[in-house]
């Protein structure tokens, strides 16, 4: 998948700071202040996450951030929705499994717990 | 005779419910009314524990522990999935007072019968890696459950209709009286005629309504409590939590008076709760309040439900909100449930003012709503939670 | 499994309704059939509506569903209880007074 440079209402693409974000451990190139589901679009990635009971893939569905299944695990955080957050240098996003795990922003020692991190 | 049933309960919430699968189970034919929706009324509002540590030691803690064990052969006696589990539960100290206080209480929850312990400081930070530092000691219980009310209540209306059970939504009472015959003859607001030799009231925080179109007072008021439903997230520390002045406002609530200084915090009753559902998402409460039925969620509720949470556990300052309910408990002055045939009042049944162990003491309550209704010898312990005793 | 796959469905029963909590269609019929005839008693009796959009996406289609198997007319079909946040929010953003930086 792609961006659209050249839209029939909207005009042509404004050009934009570039900026380095890691999904699932590998640096892709962003442009500052678009949506992380636009940036993955654009880096050819569309699912997003696997669902709680089925494992079944999810990527962008209403893309207004109402239906909440483009959510991702971002810095740490699960089910944030990835179609109403922009994105910022350095952040670490990864698809999300069920309903997620905790990474290095959201908990300290979470013993006792399933060991998902 | 159609419209005429052995039993009719009004009140179709886990207590009618449990009560009409029982007393079905003992071969009456039951009628359940409900004046609104399944799971519209507090158990369908509540979190979902069978938590013993809260239990005063005497009746309510041992009918607590008979329900318990009820609940562990339920799900296949039911043929369903009742989502019980036994996560255990810690109720956090942070001072010397509540210290005291809890080692009392500890003392005579075991005399019970109860498995409880106080433990030190590192074997609660060992099952509860997460909590703030200032907590001093906790109580452990390896006993305290869950249920999923909800599951419980469909349990109960499935395996009640294979035995003849009927349950009527959207068909609230707004008459009764005796007929000619000595039954009870009950108006429905659909206006249908329904009699029974037995009535059972179990209307929950509603129950004093009901009471009125028989002329009696049944004091159950409502008791407000809000509550934080969280996303499913992974386990946070090993079991449900509560902290000591959850415990100690219940059960001492003039201590707890004193002592709040924030009027806000005072105002809401605030207790603090943690327990994670069997799909994974938290409750965070809660609050007791004396508003009649206003149902709202308040601003200052989640406000300071938030503020309680993340200061007992920080991290859940990143976990997301989804809804913020509330219920009402139907409380009782003396703190006990009203169980029992109405003085002066043949075949007439009260079930209710569970307040905040609805959950935990519907299999019990029901089996003894059975037990009454049939006529059959009670034990002597549960005399003490006759209506005589409430009326004026 | 990948996007690009075509995953068969067994029958139309086995479609999903509640994105979130991934409850079928069958699953939503066997509970108006039990009895259900409101948007609040189906959820409570399947789960289809308690997930992270709190039924956004599958109201108006179990009203629709609804209305098709028990006749009851769209219009007398009543939302499913309005409870806030509007959107998942932080726990955080509710706090007041000093927020605790610590990482713990």
């Amino acid at each position: 998948m792609k961006r659209v440079i050249e839209h029939p209402v909207l005009g042509r693409l404004e050009d934009a700071k570039e900026v380095k974000i890691s999904v699932d451990g590998k640096e892709m190139t962003a442009r500052e202040g678009e949506m992380i589901a636009a940036a993955l679009f654009a880096n050819g990635k569309n699912v997003f996450r696997y669902t709680n009971k089925r494992h079944e893939p999810r990527g962008v569905y209403c893309g207004i951030g109402r239906c909440t299944d483009c959510v991702m695990i971002v810095n740490g955080v699960p089910n944030v929705r990835t179609c109403v957050t922009p994105v910022e240098a350095g952040m670490v996003i990864e698809t999300q499994q069920g309903i997620g795990h905790w990474g290095e922003e959201g908990s300290g020692d979470r013993g006792g717990e399933d060991g998902t991190h | 005779m159609k419209g005429q049933y052995d039993v009719i309960i009004i009140g179709s919430g886990i207590i009618g419910l449990s009560s009409g699968y029982y007393l079905s189970r003992s071969g009456k034919k039951v009628l359940v009314l409900d004046r609104s929706e399944f799971g519209s009324g507090s158990s369908g509002a509540c979190d979902d524990m069978i938590l013993l540590q809260s239990k005063k030691a005497g009746v309510t803690l041992e009918l607590a522990m008979e329900s318990l064990e009820l609940y562990r052969g339920l799900g296949d006696e039911l043929g369903c999935d009742l989502g019980f589990k036994q996560m255990g539960g810690m109720i956090l100290i942070e001072n010397q007072r509540d210290l005291a206080v809890m080692q009392e209480f500890v003392e005579q929850q075991q005399a019970c019968g109860l498995n409880v312990d106080i433990v030190g400081r590192s074997e609660m930070r060992r099952r509860q890696p997460n909590i703030n530092d200032k907590f001093i000691a906790s109580t452990y219980s390896a006993d305290d459950g869950q249920v999923d009310p909800l599951m419980v209540m469909k349990g109960f209306i499935a395996a009640g209709k294979e035995l003849g059970m009927e349950v009527s939504y959207q068909e609230g009472v707004i008459g009764i009286d005796r007929d000619g015959r000595g039954d009870w003859k009950v108006t429905t607001a659909l206006g249908v005629t329904v009699r029974a030799e037995n009535l059972v009231i179990a209307a929950g925080a509603w129950s004093g309504k009901i009471g009125e179109l028989l002329d009696i007072d049944i004091p159950v008021q409502p008791k407000k409590g809000q509550l934080l439903i969280t996303e499913k997230i992974p386990p946070v520390g090993e079991t449900n939590l509560w902290t000591a002045s959850y415990v100690v406002t219940k059960l001492k609530p003039e201590l707890a008076e004193q002592e709040e200084p924030d009027p806000v915090k005072k105002e809401l009753g605030l207790g603090f709760s943690f327990t994670r559902t069997v799909d994974g998402n938290y409750l965070i409460g809660s609050t007791r309040e004396h508003v009649g039925f206003d149902k709202r969620a308040t601003f200052e509720a989640v406000e300071a439900l938030s503020n309680q949470v993340v200061d007992i556990i920080p991290l859940m300052k990143h976990v997301h909100i989804i809804r913020h309910i509330a219920g009402f408990r139907p409380e009782v002055k003396d703190g006990r449930i009203i169980l029992g045939e109405w003085p002066g009042m043949e075949g007439l049944f009260v079930a209710t003012g569970h307040e905040g162990d609805g959950i935990a003491m519907a299999p019990i309550t029901g089996k003894l709503v059975d037990d009454y209704v049939c006529r059959r010898e009670l034990p002597k312990k549960v005399a003490e939670l006759n209506p005589q005793r409430v009326l004026v | 499994m990948k996007m690009d796959e075509k995953k068969e469905m067994k029958n139309d029963k086995d479609r999903l309704i509640c994105r979130c909590e991934e409850i079928t269609l069958g699953e939503i019929e066997q509970a108006i059939d039990e009895g259900c005839t409101t948007l609040n008693e189906v959820k409570r009796r399947t789960r289809a509506g308690m997930g992270l959009c709190q039924s956004r996406t599958c109201s108006k289609q179990i009203a629709r569903i609804i209305a098709q198997k028990t006749g009851k007319p769209l219009s007398e079909i009543m939302p499913v209880t309005s409870r806030p946040p509007a959107r998942p929010v932080k726990i955080d953003v509710f706090r007041t007074g000093e927020s605790n930086e610590e990482s713990n």
